[in-house]
């Protein structure tokens, strides 16, 4: 027994060094990457100055910004996870409906990734839930660009919504690189980035995030993944009780 | 022909491989660009004199490059491999020693 003990008190310690070094390698990384860009690029403008055209100046200028941001970013989502991880994740409830939701977010994807094929496909009647929007739109946002991320530009995501016994069900597809079955089941580990995501910019965090918030909503989340063929994501989210039929 | 020293700049982040053309050309050296690790093995055919080569990159790490160039390319022997990295974990660190690289320079750059 004592045995026992003593050996899952290693495991965990082995597994907090673990998410330990990840943190730090990954941080390390996504900062000083785009530190490398804004000391470089600060060092370039003081050597050059008097030199460069407007123009240059204000690529070099949109440069540093760009790399500001990246930090900028990668400082919010180490924070919001911690908030996860402590479980102070703050969720205001609304009635929502998920179909609008799907439908402008979509729209606002296929913008921002110029015309990207998303295929939608959104059942008739409304899909009513209970949540917070912003979280659940940035749980949605997330798995859909990483779709994105991970298949050749060309290849269409597949987006559905259906009532599903209680629930509403969230469908995501892709035909992308797909993740291999010892990476998915790693995926949700805060930090862990699988070795599809060498070079992509990102704090391994993403399927972290999304577990905590749909478990946040008293959801649940699938995935089925085959390596080269591609991934899809079913979130199902309880209907609101004042929407489901008595 | 140049005759300017060859650097071959293995790395994936688009800014930080245009800063290090810009750096290095204005040094006096030529650089050869990769920008993931498989381009990388394949433009060491150019005969650099340096490779300084990224460690997270798509397709293939550094940790990956080094390892390849290590099996197929004797020559890599007289060649210094630097590895730009900015992992900080004294794992990472031991990772890059024991495949044999020459030095490392750490991100963020001193341009």
């Amino acid at each position: 027994m004592l045995v026992r003990v003593q050996y899952r008190r290693h495991a965990d310690a082995e597994r907090e060094a673990e998410f330990q070094r990840r943190f730090v390698d990954i941080l390390s990384h996504e900062i000083g990457t785009a530190l490398t860009v804004i000391s470089g690029q600060a060092y370039r403008l003081a050597k050059l100055s008097g030199q460069l055209t407007p123009n240059d100046l204000n690529a070099r200028a949109d440069k540093i910004q760009n790399a500001a941001e990246r930090i900028e970013a990668i400082v919010n989502r180490v924070q919001f996870a911690s908030s996860l991880g402590d479980g102070t994740i703050p969720i205001r409830r609304n009635a929502i409906d998920i179909n609008a939701m799907t439908r402008q977010l979509t729209d606002q994807v296929k913008e921002q990734q110029q015309g990207r094929p998303i295929e939608l496909q959104l059942c008739p009647e409304p899909q009513i839930v209970e949540g917070a929007e912003t979280l659940l739109c940035q749980t949605f946002e997330n798995v859909i660009v990483n779709s994105m991320k991970y298949s050749s530009p060309d290849s269409p995501i597949w987006v559905s919504t259906a009532t599903h016994g209680s629930t509403v069900r969230i469908a995501i597809a892709d035909r992308g690189n797909g993740i291999a079955k010892s990476d998915l089941s790693r995926g949700a580990e805060p930090y862990y980035r699988g070795p599809n995501s060498k070079g992509m910019s990102g704090a391994g965090l993403g399927l972290y995030f999304i577990e905590r918030i749909v478990e946040a909503h008293k959801g649940t989340i699938f995935i089925e993944s085959e390596v080269g063929k591609g991934t899809k994501v079913t979130i199902d989210i309880g209907q609101s009780t004042e929407s489901m039929a008595p | 022909m140049s005759d300017r020293p060859k650097i071959l700049c293995i790395e994936d982040d688009v800014a930080t491989v245009e800063l290090l053309i810009e750096v290095l050309e204005d040094e006096g050296f030529d650089p050869i660009v990769a920008t993931d690790g498989i381009e990388g093995v394949r433009n060491f055919s150019e005969n650099p004199d340096v490779i300084l080569c990224d460690v997270d990159m798509p397709h293939m790490s550094g940790f990956g490059v080094l390892s390849e160039l290590r099996k197929s390319a004797a020559q890599l022997r007289n060649i210094p491999f630097v590895f730009i990295t900015a992992y900080g974990s004294r794992e990472s660190h031991l990772q890059a020693r024991r495949l044999g690289c020459d030095d490392f320079l750490t991100k963020p750059l001193d341009c």
